[in-house]
């Protein structure tokens, strides 16, 4: 590129020009009409981001290493308005996207809204304050392109659905006549103080991953091989594990129901009771709990 | 797989207490298995604790979308049974059978009409007739001395021919990229800056119907090519499960005609369902899909070059790249062979970022220099423009 030499930014600073032309050097930045000066400035905002100040600069440089170089760079491009990067971006992901849309709804008409939807911010057709903000800025390279496009599409979705569950339930309820019933009646009673105390405690000592498991195994319904997959181990060591960790739980909140009072058999019954008392429908409930102001943030992304 | 108590389920269903939800850069870096350990850690303390973000990561994962079906079923309902009905040996016991009980029939259904076709000629006529006869398949069919020539077509694997359809191609990046907008902050390109959705039907499904989409414009190019007379699908990879060739009469080539007529009451769906789509991965690799774009397969072309654009017509397909370099397969991916392209002792320069092929003969390829070369005899000879 010739043209006057980029203005040193954060980055620059910390690493040097020289590395930053590296980097672009092995972005193909260049190719997609992206300039070093754009390109250091897409550095400089990722750095900022994940970066603390203090940090060494051959870290630093590590780090920048560790990015999505070519796809960063393609994507600020398509973000600038490059024809030639816009291409690019078309060839290789339009088809996936398509793809991926339909893998997550299964069905055509709403792969293609939900394709569609995010299209349309990727593109910036939506005009806010003034200005079209193009989605494809916030992509940081920290991995696939195509897997955070997927994940943009999965967090579309899965707002899209929340709310529109909200509205259909809502919907439904007037139908049914609901604003004319009667007060539903408490879904459940509370769980007895001291076992929702003592599984609570039960439940902090275990490890995140392990409660992640739990919680993907039991709550969501996910098979063994999706929580391997998603973990990067073998599905006979999730197996394993989730064998080892309700045990260690039941046990676990048995010793903590001993140490509030409860004698052996109280203990014993209390959980006993709590399974046959399933009248719960989880699923439901996980379904519909703060789902939609959950994503409230991600959505302004 | 051990049981936890309801109270376990329940404390662990509270959402948790504020906090930010991680973006979908870490999202997907989890899943791609490219976070710190430190930032590993903290996403999944996040998500032990959040539904919805370990909705969207198992939604987003490329390779469970088949798993995830069968888990919607399958998969024991949070609060239900581990086993449910359907698991018990019963059914399982049942379904077995009922599987044996489908081969058999099919293994006696396919030796009566080896039989009915080495007793009568035609070949087509017996062929065609045997199915609209009854089921009941005979325990024992006597094999033929030898076998008909009907017989030896449809064992015999056939690699694809090359066909010349005008109009069939099918070109992975044919789209018109948006021209570049002097718009704000990012803005689209003019193409795309309409009211309607910006986001076209893939370039491969707008040369076969432009106004639909999804497996559905394949199946209506598929009828609408059968109409026609033409092969279904050339670009074929399997030689077994080859069609035809365009152009065979069956007056002239009976034999074959008997091929196609058995494949002909295959489903359409699982004829689009052999036709490779191709594309080119994030790493620059050519790769094509079997199965409709679910799963994508490297295939190998060539070692260190990052390729950008890639084109089929029919078996034909065209994969450029990084330091102009042009490779051609004639059958479907088998066989590539290197393509250089230059006119009057002109080289190409740059990567091939585009490349179009109208048919089998005349293409057009266009690089990152903003060169334009065409071919008018297969790519034999290139004019840049």
């Amino acid at each position: 590129m010739s043209g006057p030499a980029p203005m040193p930014g954060q980055v620059g600073r910390r690493i040097g020009a020289r590395a930053v032309a590296d980097l672009y050097h092995q972005s193909h930045a260049a190719d997609f009409g992206l300039s070093e000066e754009e390109f250091a400035r897409a550095l400089d905002q990722i750095a900022s981001k994940y970066v603390s100040a203090g940090t060494r600069e051959s870290d630093v440089l590590k780090f920048l290493h560790t990015l999505r170089l070519e796809e960063l760079a393609l994507t600020r491009a398509c973000a600038a308005g490059e024809e030639r990067a816009w291409e690019i971006f078309l060839t290789r992901y339009r088809e996936k996207l398509y793809d991926a849309a339909r893998a997550i709804t299964r069905e055509d008409v709403s792969a293609r809204e939900l394709a569609d939807s995010l299209y349309a911010n990727l593109y910036g057709t939506e005009t806010r304050a003034g200005r079209r903000p193009c989605k494809l800025n916030y992509y940081t390279g920290r991995g696939s392109l195509e897997g955070w496009l997927r994940a943009t599409l999965a967090q579309e979705y899965v707002n899209h659905y929340r709310r529109q569950r909200r509205l259909v339930s809502l919907e439904e309820k007037i139908e049914d006549g609901a604003q004319f019933a009667a007060a539903d009646p408490p879904s459940e009673l509370p769980p007895h103080p001291r076992l929702a105390e003592a599984t609570d405690a039960a439940l902090a000592a275990l490890a995140p991953e392990e409660r992640f498991i739990l919680a993907s195994y039991h709550l969501d319904g996910r098979t063994l091989a999706e929580i391997a997959r998603t973990l990067g181990v073998h599905e006979s060591t999730i197996s394993r594990k989730l064998e080892r960790i309700a045990r260690a739980a039941r046990e676990r909140i048995t010793d903590e129901l001993l140490r509030r009072g409860m004698s052996p058999r109280q203990a014993e019954e209390a959980l006993e009771a709590d399974v046959r008392d399933v009248g719960v429908d989880v699923t439901a409930r996980l379904a519909q709990k703060d789902g939609a102001t959950a994503f409230h943030r991600k959505g302004s992304e | 797989m051990a049981d936890v108590p309801q109270i376990v389920r329940d404390r662990l269903r509270r959402p948790a207490a504020g906090g930010e939800h991680p973006d979908a850069n870490l999202l997907s870096a989890f899943a791609e298995q490219a976070l710190t350990g430190p930032e590993r850690e903290q996403m999944i303390e996040h998500l032990s604790r959040c539904a919805e973000c370990r909705e969207v990561v198992a939604l987003s994962a490329p390779e469970v979308k088949e798993e995830r079906l069968a888990a919607a079923v399958a998969a024991p309902s949070p609060g239900s049974a581990k086993r449910s009905w359907w698991r018990s040996p019963v059914v399982h016991w049942s379904a077995l059978t009922a599987a044996a009980l489908v081969v058999v029939i099919a293994v006696g259904e396919r030796m009566r009409l080896r039989e009915g076709q080495s007793a009568s000629a035609p070949a087509v006529a017996s062929y065609e007739a045997a199915p609209q006869s009854s089921a009941a398949a005979p325990t024992a069919a006597p094999a033929p001395s030898e076998p008909t020539e009907s017989a030896k077509l449809t064992k015999a694997p056939k690699m694809p021919r090359r066909a010349s359809a005008v109009g069939a191609s099918k070109s992975i990046n044919a789209f018109s990229a948006p021209g570049k907008a002097a718009t704000l902050g990012g803005a689209p390109p003019a193409a795309f800056a309409q009211n309607a959705p910006p986001a076209p039907p893939p370039a491969s499904r707008m040369r076969m119907k432009p106004s639909a989409n999804s497996r559905g414009d394949m199946l209506s190019a598929f009828e609408s090519r059968s109409e026609q007379g033409q092969a279904p699908a050339a670009s074929v990879p399997s030689a077994s499960e080859t069609v035809s060739a365009a152009g065979a009469s069956p007056a002239t080539a009976p034999p074959q005609t008997a091929i196609v007529s058995e494949r002909s009451e295959q489903p359409l769906a699982k004829r689009a369902s052999l036709t490779p789509r191709w594309s080119i991965s994030d790493s620059g690799a050519v790769q094509r899909s079997f199965d409709g774009g679910r799963s994508w397969k490297e295939v190998a072309v060539t070692d260190g070059i990052t390729f950008r654009a890639v084109a089929v017509v029919l078996s034909d397909v065209w994969a450029g790249g990084t330091g102009g370099e042009l490779f051609h397969s004639a059958d479907a991916g088998e066989h590539w062979s290197r393509v250089r392209v230059e006119a009057n002792g002109r080289v190409l320069s740059g990567d091939i970022i585009r490349i179009d092929f109208s048919d089998a003969q005349n293409g057009v390829m266009t690089t990152s220099t903003g060169e334009t070369w065409t071919t008018s005899n297969a790519g034999a000879d290139w004019q840049r423009q």
